[in-house]
């Protein structure tokens, strides 16, 4: 078979319609992981009884699991026990339709949250001991120090590794097409299976997702200088650079 | 008035403080002097509870701190009696010197915002930063930064401000302005408890030197009578060690 | 029917899927071998500007970075076979395998390409200069300066960039390759036992990537303890 770059046109023009998915795959997990993830970064920080002690020890460990493990292991636990009851009743109908988008939702958003626990985590390492005392000598709570003073620090450090995270999700969540959910990734194969043009498919792919971690990047860039506005040097060659 | 009562602090197996006992007037400058290691910075910082203290009490006007088991609530109530000036200035770096002075006034005493800017734009032109409001802590230097840092302190209108070390960190021709804004803090009558190797100031400002070795106070008094006539002989051997330094600058 | 977990097929997988672990091994070691040499190569060509070369390795690494692993492990699986046959090389009876090795070493390489680039930019411009000075041509500066400091900031990074590799391997049964998930899916569509071979691959996965971040850090801690 010839590459033939017309049927690269027509998977993309199908698959475009599925960017909303794979945005609800990536931008969800990153709004929760911000804010799960932080909080988790936060209670190792200060310490914070029972708390602190567990996520020292879960976080590395969920750290070692494969974004596929969460995907498959969250699929069969809240697909299969559906499954089963709908063959015993015979619901086929309800199973067709099931929307797994959901599926790949939560399991992305778990690893998200811990991904960006440990991204908040070395932020918030990243402000120095004497910005806390400097809080306190003015009468500040830990609270209020935190809020004002070491959040907003953090920030501009963590918003390129962020950003990283991001794309890591956006391109992670490429693998929900093993559940058969449809994204960017499964709607250009879904011409690829009439036509069995698979590569001229998986590169009509590839323009989208490239596309969308360039704009990603660049956005975050664009956030990142806005945030950095009181720091005069910033760290060009950074080797956080580092992704998925 | 400030005191403190058998103050003890161990970091480990090091004892840095052994039993401090001091009082400080209102409105009177003092001065710790002592080697390095002979734990003046540690006592300033368990004033402030930037450290907590093993044993002792802490006495800040009407109210009294065990340091054994004080409340979340207590720390917070002695620091907002309190101000500290840095070493190395701990400006919050995301914030303007503006910002930076009327934090304490607005977040931590709940001053109206209007109010908060009044003080602390008052404050800022005390120590000769009227044009530098809207700078941010790494646009300013060394001796601006610890100004600011000093206009912190005042604008909280503190029962006391404690300075550690505020010149040690600074380029030698800095050292003027920073020093010239403290005594202009100490004329107001302030109480200051201030660390510091500066023998001229302590000579100048100071109502009150301490003298510290080896977690102790070994000796005390006015700056006539530790500089003139110190009666330890630990006290005598630190001065004939830098009394020649500051010989020169006299 | 039956239950959805039995503790003890945990136990009977284990085995049997641990013995393909040798598959996920090959894979890492070829990915970080080949990704450190192309990766070199990419990064010097990036650093000194080589033209058409420079602008070639940009838009490739910003391609690797950009898309996911798995159009990736595709389009190399079936565009590689195109490419050779227009030169005359016929692969069609190659291994499944090889094109994931291709596939995972291209991939690596370009994330290596950046390490090495941030890593030696990370030295200081003084150190080129003195090296000039004393006589020392570009090369010579690269191998005998240059390179020996900026290895020892690559070197957490690149322990990072070994672990990520290993979890990566988890996408290579995509393409059909037994490894250990492949296994662990050709049990689960056996025994409609799914979630224990997951469980399984979960502990493997934890461990390992564990002991390797553990001996990063070993390693590191010597390497700069050598140095004093």
């Amino acid at each position: 078979m010839i590459f033939d770059f017309q049927y690269v046109v027509t998977s993309f023009t199908t698959a475009i319609h599925y960017i909303p998915a794979t945005l609800a795959l990536s931008l969800i997990p990153l709004f929760l992981g911000i804010i799960f993830g932080t909080m988790i970064a936060v209670c190792r920080r200060f310490r914070i009884k029972f708390v602190a002690p567990l996520a020292d020890i879960a976080i590395p460990v969920m750290k070692g699991i494969p974004l596929v493990l969460y995907l498959f292991i969250m699929n069969f636990l809240i697909f299969k026990p559906f499954d089963m009851l709908a063959q015993y009743y015979a619901w086929a109908d309800i199973i067709r339709y099931m929307d797994k988008l959901y599926i790949g939702i939560i399991a992305i958003s778990i690893y998200a949250i811990v991904i960006i626990s440990e991204t908040m985590r070395s932020a918030l390492m990243s402000v120095g001991k004497g910005q806390y005392e400097a809080c306190y000598s003015v009468g500040l709570t830990r609270w209020q120090a935190l809020w004002r003073v070491i959040l907003p620090q953090s920030l501009p450090v963590a918003i390129p590794v962020l950003g990283n995270n991001l794309i890591g999700l956006i391109k992670g969540s490429s693998v929900v097409y093993l559940i058969t959910v449809l994204d960017v990734m499964n709607g250009a194969l879904t011409t690829a299976q009439i036509n069995y043009r698979f590569l001229e498919a998986y590169i009509a792919a590839a323009f989208i997702y490239w596309g969308i971690c360039l704009l990603t990047e660049w956005l975050f860039t664009v956030w990142e200088n806005h945030t950095k506005k009181y720091q005069m040097r910033i760290d060009k060659h950074n080797l956080r650079k580092e992704v998925l | 008035m400030i005191e403190l009562r058998n103050v003890h602090k161990a970091f480990g197996q090091n004892e840095v403080l052994k039993g401090i006992n001091l009082k400080v007037n209102k409105g009177e400058v003092a001065v710790i002097l002592g080697p390095s290691g002979s734990g003046k910075t540690t006592l300033l910082r368990c004033i402030n509870f930037l450290e907590t203290a093993d044993d002792g009490e802490l006495i800040i006007g009407d109210s009294k701190v065990n340091f054994r088991n004080a409340a979340r609530k207590e720390i917070l109530a002695v620091r907002r009696r309190t101000a500290m000036v840095f070493q190395n200035y701990n400006l919050f770096n995301n914030m303007n010197a503006l910002e930076n002075v009327m934090e304490g006034l607005v977040t931590g005493r709940k001053f109206p915002i209007e109010k908060a800017r009044e003080i602390a734009s008052q404050a800022l032109d005390k120590v000769g930063l009227k044009d530098k409001y809207n700078a941010y802590p790494l646009q300013l230097s060394g001796g601006q930064q610890q100004r600011v840092g000093i206009a912190r302190a005042i604008a909280l209108n503190p029962d006391v401000i404690l300075f550690d070390e505020p010149t040690s960190a600074l380029d030698p021709e800095l050292v003027g302005e920073v020093l010239a804004v403290m005594q202009a803090v100490a004329k107001e009558g302030i109480t200051m408890i201030v660390v510091t190797h500066e023998m001229s100031f302590a000579m100048d400002i100071a109502q009150h030197i301490i003298f510290m070795d080896g977690g102790n106070i070994v000796e005390e008094g006015t700056p006539k009578e530790i500089f003139t006539n110190p009666k330890e002989n630990r006290t005598k051997q630190f001065l004939e060690r830098i009394l020649p330094r500051w010989n020169y600058t006299i | 029917m039956g239950s959805l977990f039995d503790i003890r097929l945990v136990f009977e997988y284990f085995p049997t899927i641990i013995s393909r672990f040798h598959i996920t091994l090959l894979i890492v070691v070829v990915a970080i071998g080949v990704g450190l040499l192309l990766g070199l190569f990419i990064a010097l060509a990036r650093m000194y500007k080589i033209p058409i070369l420079n602008q070639l390795s940009i838009v490739y690494v910003s391609f690797i970075r950009g898309t996911p692993l798995i159009v990736q492990l595709f389009i190399i699986y079936y565009g590689f076979p195109l490419l050779l046959d227009e030169i005359g090389i016929d692969v069609t009876q190659w291994e499944k395998l090889y094109f994931v090795l291709i596939a995972y070493g291209l991939n690596n390489a370009a994330f290596m390409s950046e390490i090495i680039r941030s890593a030696i930019s990370s030295v200081a411009v003084g150190q080129h200069e003195a090296a000039y000075s004393v006589g020392l041509s570009r090369w010579q500066t690269l191998r005998r300066i240059i390179l020996p400091q900026a290895f020892l900031t690559a070197f957490p990074v690149f322990g990072t960039r070994v672990v990520t590799t290993f979890e990566s391997t988890s996408l290579a049964f995509t393409l059909g390759i037994l490894d250990m998930i492949g296994q662990a899916q050709a049990i689960g569509s056996r025994t409609y036992h799914e979630l224990e071979g997951y469980v399984v691959l979960a502990i493997i996965f934890i461990a390992v990537s564990m002991i390797l971040e553990k001996i990063f850090i070993y390693a590191e801690k010597r390497l700069i303890l050598n140095r004093r």
